[in-house]
C-alpha cells in the first residue's frame, strides 16, 4: 500500500489544498470564507504547509493594509495529485 | 472526511462568489434605468447614468465585495474560457454590425431593425450570463431586448418607460442581493495582522 501523506491527509490543509489547486491563487480572507476556518486555524495550517514547501505565501501591502496571497507550488501540486490518486486507489475492489 | 471534495465544484464556488454582490445587478440595472430617463426626459445629464454605473460597479468591487470576500485569481482554464467567450461576443456584435450596415443602402421596411436588435441583446446576454455562469443576466437580457423592442415598435413614451421599469426591477434585484450579501458577509477585522 502507498504510503499516505499525513500532511494532506488532514481534513483542514486538504481543504486549503483542494481549493488552492483550482485557482491560481488566492487571499487569505478569500480561503477563510470559502473554507469557513477561523484566523487562527488558517494561520497555522499555512505556516504549515509553507513549511512544508507545498504554497507560497506573499506578503505585501494594499495601501496601509498587509495582504497575504497563497499559492500552490509544483511540490504542492504533485503531493495533492498523488494524495487523490492513493485515496482513489486504496478502496477499489 | 465526512464529504467528497468536489473540484469543479470549488471552482465554481469560487468564481460565483463574485456575482453574490449585486453589483453587475446594479451596473445594468442603472444603465437601462437611465437610458429610459434619457428617452422620456430628453435631458442630456442621465447619460451620465454610463459612469454611475461604472462607479458603482468599480468602486462597489473595491469597498464592499474585496474587503468582505478578498481576492482570488482563477487558472488557466477559466482564462481560456473567458477568452473564448470574448470572442463569441466579438462575433455576435459583428453579426449586429453586419445587419445595421443594410439601413444605409435599403429602405427601412425591408430591414426591420428593432426585432434585429432586440434578438441581438437578447444573444448577447444569454452569451454573457452562460459565460460569467450568472444566471440573472438571462432575465436582464430579456428585460432590456423587450424594452429595446417595445421602442423600436411603439415608440415614445412606451419604450422609454419599459426601459424605466426595466430597470428599475434590476435595480432593486440588485439591491436586494447586495443587503444579502452585505448579511451574509460581514467586514472582518483583524485578519490584517496576520
Amino acid at each position: 500500500m502507498k504510503q499516505i501523506d499525513r500532511l494532506v491527509h488532514e481534513p483542514g490543509r486538504l481543504q486549503i489544498l483542494a481549493h488552492l489547486a483550482v485557482v491560481e491563487s488566492a487571499d487569505f480572507l478569500f480561503l477563510m470564507r470559502q473554507i469557513g476556518m477561523t484566523f487562527g486555524n488558517l494561520s497555522s495550517h499555512m505556516s504549515t504547509l509553507e513549511r512544508a514547501g507545498y504554497i507560497t505565501v506573499k506578503k505585501t501591502f494594499i495601501g496601509k493594509r498587509p495582504h497575504t496571497m497563497l499559492q500552490l507550488t509544483k511540490k504542492g501540486r504533485t503531493a495533492f495529485e498523488i494524495y487523490r490518486k492513493t485515496m482513489k486507489q486504496l478502496f477499489t475492489l | 472526511m465526512a464529504n467528497p471534495i468536489d473540484l469543479k465544484a470549488l471552482e465554481h464556488k469560487a468564481w460565483t462568489t463574485y456575482f453574490q454582490d449585486g453589483l453587475w445587478d446594479l451596473f445594468f440595472g442603472i444603465m437601462v434605468l437611465s437610458m429610459g430617463l434619457r428617452g422620456l426626459t430628453d435631458n442630456p445629464v442621465f447619460t451620465m447614468g454610463v459612469m454611475l454605473a461604472l462607479v458603482v460597479a468599480i468602486f462597489g468591487k473595491r469597498y464592499i465585495t474585496i474587503p468582505r470576500i478578498g481576492v482570488v485569481k482563477f487558472g488557466p482554464a477559466r482564462k481560456a474560457k473567458q477568452r473564448r467567450i470574448a470572442a463569441a461576443l466579438i462575433i455576435s456584435l459583428l453579426v449586429l454590425v453586419g445587419f445595421l450596415l443594410p439601413e444605409y443602402w435599403l429602405p427601412l421596411a425591408v430591414v426591420p431593425l428593432s426585432p434585429l436588435i432586440a434578438l441581438w441583446l437578447a444573444v448577447f446576454f444569454a452569451i454573457l450570463a452562460h459565460a460569467l455562469e450568472f444566471p440573472r443576466l438571462y432575465l436582464y437580457g430579456l428585460l432590456f431586448a423587450g424594452s429595446e423592442f417595445v421602442w423600436g415598435v411603439y415608440g415614445l413614451p412606451f419604450g422609454p418607460l419599459a426601459h424605466v421599469l426595466s430597470g428599475t426591477l434590476i435595480i432593486v434585484i440588485g439591491i436586494g442581493v447586495l443587503l444579502r450579501f452585505l448579511h451574509q458577509y460581514p467586514q472582518v477585522t483583524g485578519y490584517e495582522t496576520d
